[in-house]
């Protein structure tokens, strides 16, 4: 009788959090829901033609791309993990910093850079044509499309292989790393018998970012004329077959989903390693002559994905200077900057609830509504937004009232895409500064005569401040720099910068992109610092 | 009337799982120190939270000065009943000064009480002038000692402790140790502390529980529990001690062995006595006819005393503890006679 009684008043413990928790988790599910229900509906004959005409090259074009992508940026960012981990060198800080920068270079600002090389580059074909004949030329024209876009994307995207591996050869294979210095094994060896094999798990963990990513790339892919699924799907969305764009959506998704797994499996592996702290690595001291061929692979990754779009860019703005300036931009950045921030607000606001108030109450309920809001990162953002698009014309028509939310001043469809795309970005910073606070010191709290979310007041939301401002961080950065979903779902005439420099390169008016990219970049410099500084106590 | 009454407590964490505790049930009187003993997983730290109220029992109850504070359906309602604890791990705030831990449970008082609180606290731990420290500022024996203020400070009915010297290294322990037993009794709080370590509870505790696999295997004063151990757990638990079976007893030593501990049962249900290391003698070997010998198969040496390992007929294993001065060595044969006692 009486343990009944203790049952139903933990469960109603917090109850309206628990509610607000099931709410994110159901926001989170309806675009999938709606792209599911939606695409096993009746075909059209729309569909019929696009398996007939298109639907094997979107695929292809796919699966070329990633796996293009994913090897430049192993390839880029492994050995640079290395470097920096396991050598000592002249300017190894700045390199350390340096290798960061990509990050903070979208890839459709730095497909800006280079789209207009394109144009320049017929010279070289005129002389491929009469040395080679015509079809080596022809067969040029459709590679070196794909060269820049695979180069670019993979340029800018290195960086979540380098960070990963890095964290994982500098502190998890330390111990064996030493080991197998002292029984006589030589620099390569030790990476290719011993660092590599144990850092798979941190290269799958990285890789299946660059997978991501790559996948989801609507700007870069479609700037160079390439057509894999992603903008596939907003083809079909745009021509008003919504069905046709749902399927190649759930397309999309079933390749994510095979990534997502692997990465899944093979963390599940990540048996060796783990115990085997025992201190830092330590560093070989190299020579000049080594020292110099370690920078020219360090950097040369940094300037074709950072330092040589920069250059052209600031050389663009220079060339404008004068000219109105920024005078058009100034409606596109605060639209950027306040959608920004309201998604920032928001954010946080569910990342909190569903973190701390999880922890406040250790409640299971709130446990699987974040779990299920862990999983938005991982849904297509092509899918997002056709789900979300389709989900808010369902809502004006059927809903008594819900017309405005269609209305050209509506941001509604998408903050609720921003929520979905982007919420696992603010949990998981958040969820790892809780992890710092243990049951000790709330309990202590708690027995000094703390109520539950005074202890939270008290006790964890000062020791997470840290943690909640990286959180913080890294939305606004995400959301300024935000591009796919913001062209499908943008209510008419309304441009964020992220639009305005697609649209602008797209037009061929590079060098009006130059302005609004360079801010773009210089906001994402400054998200770069609060990364860095979690880096730095994740590593410790 | 006790100050706290722990009547049939019970708990059990999954169905099906044996008990975590199994009907205990003990009582502590007012300004004691009770300690409550036994290796990890017997339970003593399971019976700690439900003191604090951070779990709740299954069946029993608890009485705080009559009042019932913990049981069925009664959840949190040991913290507001003044009960505080010191955590294993300290567990201060890193965020706050030490002043500011201290203060923490110390809510509707006037601001210059606070400050005089604090200033006798932090005198009575031997902390004056640290309060505008940090906890990464401090040594482990002053975190420990912070963390006993902070419990202090609302005046607490009852401190609980949990391995409350178990971080500190051998030497620190046994001053912060004596110290804390000092503070404790200068307040007159009773306290309840859970260690693994018997010497710990021997030196500080007025009462001491014995618990294993969840059951009280034994309830009393230090003397008590040392000299007369219930049952054979409790006997080699509290150091090492031996067991000389009646069948290799002589019927003469039978008569003269006065300084046995325990039952005379053994672990097997052998009947035999239970006699601690200390309380064997070493002697030339044909001192008595039909007498125990062994051959000393290992010495140790402990400082005062050495440590003397004895293989004796019929696969019996002695420990001696020998601090007669006359040397002992590796393969010599001896005879082993108890202590008489006078």
């Amino acid at each position: 009788m009486i343990r009944g009684f203790d049952k139903v008043r933990d469960l109603l413990a917090g109850f309206p959090f628990k509610l607000l928790a099931l709410i994110f988790a159901m926001a989170v599910l309806v675009p999938l829901g709606v792209v599911f229900i939606r695409a096993f509906g009746p075909a059209t004959e729309a569909w019929a033609a696009v398996v007939e005409y298109r639907l094997s090259g979107y695929v292809w074009q796919t699966l070329l791309l990633v796996s293009l992508v994913t090897v430049i940026a192993l390839v880029a960012g492994i050995p640079t993990a290395w470097i920096i981990s396991a050598y000592d060198f002249r300017g190894r800080a700045v390199l350390d910093w340096v290798l960061l920068l990509p990050l903070a270079m979208p890839a459709f600002v730095a497909a800006a850079a280079y789209v207009d090389l394109l144009g320049k580059l017929t010279p070289f074909y005129i002389w491929v044509r009469q040395e080679w004949g015509i079809d080596a030329f022809l067969r040029l024209q459709v590679i070196v499309p794909w060269v820049f876009a695979t180069g670019i994307l993979g340029m800018t995207l290195f960086p979540y292989v380098y960070l990963s591996c890095r964290a994982i050869f500098a502190r998890q294979s330390a111990a064996a790393i030493d080991a197998a210095r002292l029984l006589g094994e030589s620099g390569a060896g030790v990476f290719f018998r011993v660092a590599l094999p144990m850092a798979r798990p941190a290269i799958v963990a990285g890789g299946s970012l660059v997978v991501m990513e790559s996948m989801n790339d609507y700007g870069v892919v479609s700037l160079f004329g390439l057509v894999p699924l992603t903008p596939g799907v907003f083809r079909a969305w745009g021509e008003g077959e919504v069905v046709v764009a749902m399927r190649l959506a759930l397309f999309l998704m079933f390749f994510l989903t095979v990534v997502l797994t692997i990465e899944r499996w093979q963390r599940g592996n990540r048996v060796f390693g783990e115990g085997s702290g025992g201190g830092r690595l330590m560093r070989v001291q190299l020579g000049w002559k080594k020292t110099l061929a370690v920078w020219g692979v360090c950097i040369s990754p940094v300037i074709f994905g950072f330092f040589l779009p920069v250059w052209r860019l600031l050389g663009w703005c220079w060339d404008a200077r004068g000219a109105g300036w920024f005078a058009g931009h100034w409606e596109a950045a605060w639209n950027s900057f306040s959608l920004a921030g309201g998604s920032v607000v928001l954010l946080l606001g569910g990342a909190l609830v569903l973190v701390a108030v999880q922890r406040a109450y250790g409640s299971r309920v709130i446990l699987v509504a974040q779990k299920i809001c862990l999983l938005g990162y991982g849904l297509p953002s092509a899918l997002i937004a056709v789900g979300v698009g389709a989900f808010v014309v369902f809502l004006a028509r059927n809903v008594p009232g819900a017309a405005v939310l269609v209305l050209s001043t509506s941001v509604f469809g998408l903050m609720l895409a921003y929520f979905v795309r982007f919420l696992a970005v603010a949990i998981q910073p958040l969820a790892a500064g809780f992890d710092q606070v243990t049951d000790d010191l709330r309990e202590a709290a708690r027995l000094l005569g703390s109520s539950r979310l005074g202890s939270m007041w008290r006790v964890d939301l000062p020791l997470v401040r840290p943690a909640l401002l990286a959180g913080a961080t890294l939305c606004f950065v995400d959301a300024f720099k935000e591009l796919t979903l913001t062209l499908v779902l943008r209510p008419f005439d309304f441009e964020t910068l992220a639009t305005r420099i697609y649209r602008f390169t797209d037009e061929g008016r590079v060098a009006e992109a130059a302005l609004p990219g360079m801010a773009l970049v210089t906001l994402c410099l400054a998200g770069l610092f609060p990364l860095s500084a979690l880096m730095k106590r994740l590593e410790r | 009337m006790s100050l706290l009454e722990v009547n049939g407590i019970s708990k059990t964490y999954r169905r099906g799982d044996t008990a975590a505790l199994d009907d205990i049930s003990f009582c502590l009187e007012a300004e004691h120190i009770l300690a409550l003993v036994g290796a990890s997983g017997s339970g003593k730290t399971t019976m700690l939270r439900i003191l604090a109220g951070l779990e709740t029992p299954d069946a029993g109850e608890v009485l705080l000065n009559g009042k019932v504070i913990a049981g069925l359906g009664r959840g949190d309602s040991a913290r507001s009943s003044g009960i505080g604890m010191v955590f294993q791990n300290h567990a201060l705030f890193p965020h706050l000064s030490v002043k500011k831990n201290v203060l923490f449970g110390v809510r509707k008082m006037p601001r210059d009480k606070k400050q005089k609180l604090l200033g006798e606290l932090l005198e009575l731990v031997g902390l004056r002038g640290m309060a505008e420290r940090f906890p990464h500022e401090l040594s482990g024996g002053e975190c420990q000692r912070v963390a006993l203020a902070r419990a202090l400070a609302p005046d607490p009915n009852l401190l609980l402790l949990d391995e409350p010297f178990s971080s500190l290294d051998m030497r620190l322990r046994e001053a912060v140790r004596d110290e804390t037993r000092e503070i404790l009794r200068a307040r007159g709080t009773a306290a309840i502390f859970v260690t693994h370590d018997t010497e710990d509870s021997l030196a500080v505790a007025d009462r001491i529980v014995v618990m294993k696999d969840g059951r009280v295997q034994q309830h009393g004063a230090p003397q008590e529990v040392y000299h007369a151990p219930a049952n054979p757990y409790v006997a080699t638990f509290f150091g090492s001690c031996n067991f000389l079976p009646f069948r290799l007893l002589g019927s003469l030593e039978r008569a003269r062995v006065s300084c046995h501990v325990g039952p005379p049962a053994g672990a097997d249900g052998e009947s035999g006595l239970w006699i601690r290391p200390e309380h064997l003698l070493l002697v030339k070997p044909p001192a008595a006819e039909g007498g125990l010998c062994g051959e000393v198969v290992r010495v140790s040496f402990a400082g005062s005393h050495q440590r003397v390992f004895l293989k004796c007929s019929g696969g019996l294993s002695l420990e001696v503890c020998h601090s007669q001065g006359f040397p002992v060595e590796v393969g010599q044969n001896w005879g082993i006679v108890p202590v008489r006692r006078d």
